[in-house]
């Protein structure tokens, strides 16, 4: 049985060795501005050879994307479609023409980048991101996946690690050891998912490099972590998981790094934008779309340190208050309809609550019997928003009842 | 390694049952509607895709394989059509084309005529002799568009071993002793015949083989001539 067992050290040997080959490591030169794009993988306006794996995986990407142009969720507000591919042309600089920008209405925190430039933006992202250094901090990050050309990358590493467990597991299983084939095999399919990992190290570094190259201010990146952290802390019910964390880097590793970096450019002396008021004229008009998608997926924990930052910000405060008071409506826990009025309250005192304030706080007041003020409330919403859709529900509802 | 047995032996034996019936048809109707003009047919953009089998058995798309297959589906479809003394127009897609929409509906119905007819197992009670499925009347654009009666649509995927899959398979087949076959590549797809005037699929034909290859004409030409095994004369 040596000669198996010999031939099987190798095949492990060889395995680890693809395994940890593959580190990324950010380099340590002083900043050089244009530096990302001369490193690049892929110049612009270049789409691979048609007898190439990678034009395969272009193929596949291209039909996928025939989809997406007639997706139902895909938003097609065209401001807000100007606004994130006018930011993404920014940071992409010469690559703008090779990337196409689609956003989706998904809640969640999430943006991919296919092999082909197809870029996908979920809303629940443009809620979470608060200016546009922010969001082109992670569109930098997308458009370092494509120049880099990771998804090949990963795609060869991932051939070669299931075509070695493949000769891995007919050689285990010809020498009977196959329980060590098990072990290795969990070892290689760990290493697939460490690479990709790898991947995301290197599209933060490249990422934040043509942010700053774009002029925006580096040390707005790691705060995009830092909010989604404490997010995820005020999970109670730990159900939710940020989808974004579970193919990256630990966040608050990420955090760190990222923290020093950016510190690292600020320190040469750069100064860059942040970009609040356009992105608030681009996003804010649909955000209330965008919170009642987030309130709908009843993660209130969650939700309610969202609003809690967004407030603290600033921008629109009645709609969010709004928003927060809804929250508690729906939660409808012990207290949460008191809460929910006091926000309401908060809401009325603030900038830009919508008429549907008004319909929730006479909603309370129903459930409380108090007639009297939810008819007033009632008539209150009536008069802002003479035409809506629930008219003739509402006037049944301030009808006395018997 | 239990378990890699088992899914080589479940693959074989998979492969078995499907190739024992390389195509089946249903067909809604036996004979075309026609009337003195000569009948014509549009055929829909082929979605087709090539791939390679890698050793450890995923499939990695291949662009030049594909766009030469598409062309020689296209043409042999377009001569089996002419010998059959029809004629086969092409679609040709435009800026702003619902097409991308039509595809979609096709490949969703197309999907579970093939789970639902073919698969005993998952046969539905309400549709036990009846073969009614439909892409909806809207299609009647295209009838207006290219003065046809029906249109095709074809969705083929197939894929080829490579050379480190040849190698497993063997060494496999050598150490089981000819127990187990590693499955190699496959052709799999399904063709459907749509009436322009209801949208009704009249016929619908899956194809199934382990051989065959469609980047060369030739060969081309007869896994055409197996998708259109009983085709409506």
């Amino acid at each position: 049985m040596r000669s198996p067992r010999f031939a099987l050290a190798i095949l492990i040997a060889a395995g680890v060795a693809t395994a940890s080959c593959a580190t990324y490591e950010p380099s340590d030169q002083p900043y050089q501005k244009g530096a990302a794009f001369r490193d690049a993988d892929i110049a612009p306006a270049v789409h691979p050879a048609l007898d190439t794996d990678e034009a395969g995986l272009w193929m596949t990407m291209e039909e996928a994307e025939h989809d997406l142009k007639t997706a139902g969720n895909l938003v097609r507000d065209e401001a807000l479609n100007a606004y994130v591919k006018g930011v993404t042309c920014k940071v992409a600089g010469p690559y703008c023409a090779d990337i196409r920008v689609y956003i989706l209405r998904v809640p969640d925190f999430n943006a991919m980048m296919a092999p082909n430039g197809a870029l996908v933006v979920w809303t629940g992202l443009l809620l979470r991101t608060r200016n546009e250094a922010q969001l082109a901090t992670i569109l930098g990050h997308e458009i370092g996946h494509y120049i880099e050309r990771h998804s090949v990358e990963r795609w060869r590493d991932i051939r070669t690690k299931t075509d070695i467990l493949m000769f891995f597991s007919i050689a285990t299983s010809a020498a009977g050891v196959g329980y060590v084939g098990n072990l290795a095999s969990i070892g290689v399919l760990a290493s697939i998912y460490a690479y990709s990992r790898d991947n995301e190290r290197e599209a933060d570094d490249v990422g934040l490099k043509i942010m700053a190259d774009a002029g925006y201010d580096p040390r707005e990146a790691p705060k995009v972590w830092a909010r989604l952290i404490r997010e995820e802390e005020a999970d109670e019910d730990k159900k939710s998981r940020i989808v974004f964390f579970a193919t990256h880097p630990v966040p608050e590793e990420r955090l760190d790094t990222l923290k020093a970096e950016a510190e690292r450019l600020a320190s040469t002396g750069f100064q860059g934008g942040i970009g609040v008021d356009a992105y608030d004229a681009a996003v804010l008009p649909l955000r209330a779309a965008f919170l009642r998608d987030e309130l709908d997926l009843r993660r209130f924990s969650r939700t309610e340190a969202l609003l809690n930052m967004l407030i603290e910000d600033g921008a629109n405060v009645g709609e969010l208050q709004f928003y927060r008071g809804e929250l508690y409506r729906l939660r409808n826990g012990d207290g949460d309809l008191d809460r929910a009025m006091e926000a309401y309250r908060e809401a009325e005192n603030s900038d830009g609550p919508p008429p549907e304030l008004f319909r929730s706080i006479a909603l309370i007041h129903m459930k409380k019997g108090e007639s009297v003020e939810a008819r007033e409330a009632f008539s209150r919403y009536l008069a802002l928003k003479p035409d809506a859709e629930d008219r003739e529900m509402i006037r049944l509802m301030m009808e006395p009842a018997g | 390694m239990r378990r890699l047995w088992c899914v080589v032996v479940s693959a074989a034996v998979a492969a078995v049952l499907t190739s024992a019936c390389a195509t089946k048809t249903f067909q809604q109707i036996n004979t075309l509607e026609r009337d003195d003009s000569p009948l014509r047919v549009v055929l829909m953009p082929l979605d087709v895709q090539l791939s390679e089998l890698t050793a450890g058995g995923l499939h990695e798309p291949k662009a030049d394989w594909t766009a030469s297959a598409r062309v020689n589906i296209r043409d042999a479809l377009v001569e089996a059509f002419r010998g059959r003394g029809a004629e086969l127009a092409v679609y040709v897609e435009g800026p702003g084309d619902p097409q991308v929409r039509r595809d979609q509906i096709q490949l969703a119905v197309g999907q579970t005529i093939l789970v639902h007819k073919f698969q005993p197992a998952l046969k539905l009670p309400t549709k036990e002799n009846v073969f009614d499925w439909s892409l909806g009347p809207k299609v009647a654009s295209l009838r207006d568009e290219y003065d046809a009666d029906y249109a095709l649509f074809v969705f083929v995927r197939d894929s080829y071993s490579s050379g480190g899959r040849v190698a497993a398979t063997v060494l496999v087949g050598i150490l089981s002793m000819g127990r187990y076959i590693l499955p190699g590549g496959q052709q799999t797809g399904f063709a459907s015949l749509v009436d322009l005037d209801t949208g009704n699929i009249v016929w619908f034909n899956r194809l199934q083989r382990g051989a065959g290859d469609l980047r060369t004409l030739d060969a081309a030409r007869s896994s055409v001539s197996v998708l259109l095994t009983d085709f409506p004369k």
